[in-house]
């Protein structure tokens, strides 16, 4: 009886389910590293090309990478 | 007849204010590591007249481990490859849209290690200024800690430096004694201690700085 539940699941759906929940928590994550840059450049400002605009700016795509990521597997997988 | 006792003027016995040092600025490098009258940057609550003497962090030879971290981390990958190519590890069999996602996302947190311990490293940072030292102390993003305290309540400043590695590369920590209850200041692992040491203690007797 056990057995049916189980042969129910496809295997690769549930490693695909675990991939966008680890993608949606990596996503708040970094959404809280953007914020906290934000704050950090309240404290003190570095104002050159390759200061904390910059630095920001980084934080910024590396939400939209993690973005970029969750929906390519959504799609893909 | 020639005077016997002529008195000499008084000398200026007034102690100097440290808010009237007057330095030449200069460009610095973002990455930079210790500026002297850095241009181009400010903080929070900073005063009108209050100009920025000197700039510090982390010497940059402290952040080896993680760049050495993060150059294992990204080969990490080719490596397990060519193992599994060589038949020495062997792999689960996924899709290739699997491998690739899961790819992907080993490289983002990859990434996020490098990104969050250059943060950590970029935004440590201590501040001494005509009026006060700041100091500005982030704890993997998650907390921060910013202290700051007038030259007037700053009693002693020590450095050391222990070990090869920061005798050759001439980095240390500085140790800032405040009068009272008030916290003391560490500056860790910061470039030319001595010179720190000398800036602070010119700055608490009001001599000129340089």
């Amino acid at each position: 009886m056990d057995f049916t539940i189980f042969e129910q699941f496809d295997f690769f759906l549930i490693v695909k389910a675990i991939i966008l929940i680890f993608l949606g928590l990596y996503l708040i994550f970094a959404i809280l590293i953007f914020n906290n840059i934000r704050s950090l450049n309240r404290v003190v400002v570095i104002q050159k090309t390759l200061g904390s605009p910059f630095v920001q700016s980084i934080g910024f795509i590396y939400i939209l990478a993690t973005i970029f990521l969750f929906l390519l597997a959504i799609v893909i997988l | 007849m020639p005077d016997l006792y002529v008195a000499q003027p008084d000398k200026d016995l007034s102690i100097p204010q440290p808010g009237k040092v007057v330095i030449k600025k200069r460009e610095m490098h973002p990455f930079a590591s210790f500026h002297i009258a850095p241009e181009g940057i400010t903080f929070e609550n900073q005063e009108k007249d209050e100009e920025i003497l000197l700039f510090l962090r982390r010497h940059f030879i402290t952040n080896i481990n993680w760049i050495a971290g993060t150059i294992a981390f990204t080969l990490l990958p080719i490596v397990v490859f060519l193992f599994h190519t060589l038949q020495l590890v062997i792999l689960p069999e996924l899709p290739p849209q699997f491998l690739l996602v899961i790819l992907l996302f080993y490289y983002l947190i990859v990434f996020g290690y490098f990104y969050m311990n250059f943060l950590s490293w970029f935004y440590n940072i201590a501040l001494i200024t005509t009026l006060r030292v700041v100091d500005i102390d982030v704890e993997n993003l998650q907390s921060k800690n910013v202290a700051a305290t007038d030259i007037e309540g700053i009693v002693d400043v020590e450095y050391m430096q222990r070990g090869f590695f920061q005798n050759f590369f001439d980095y240390g920590n500085v140790l800032i004694q405040t009068e009272g209850i008030k916290s003391n200041f560490e500056f860790l692992r910061i470039p030319h201690p001595a010179k720190v040491t000398d800036v602070i203690s010119d700055l608490i007797s009001g001599r000129e700085i340089g």
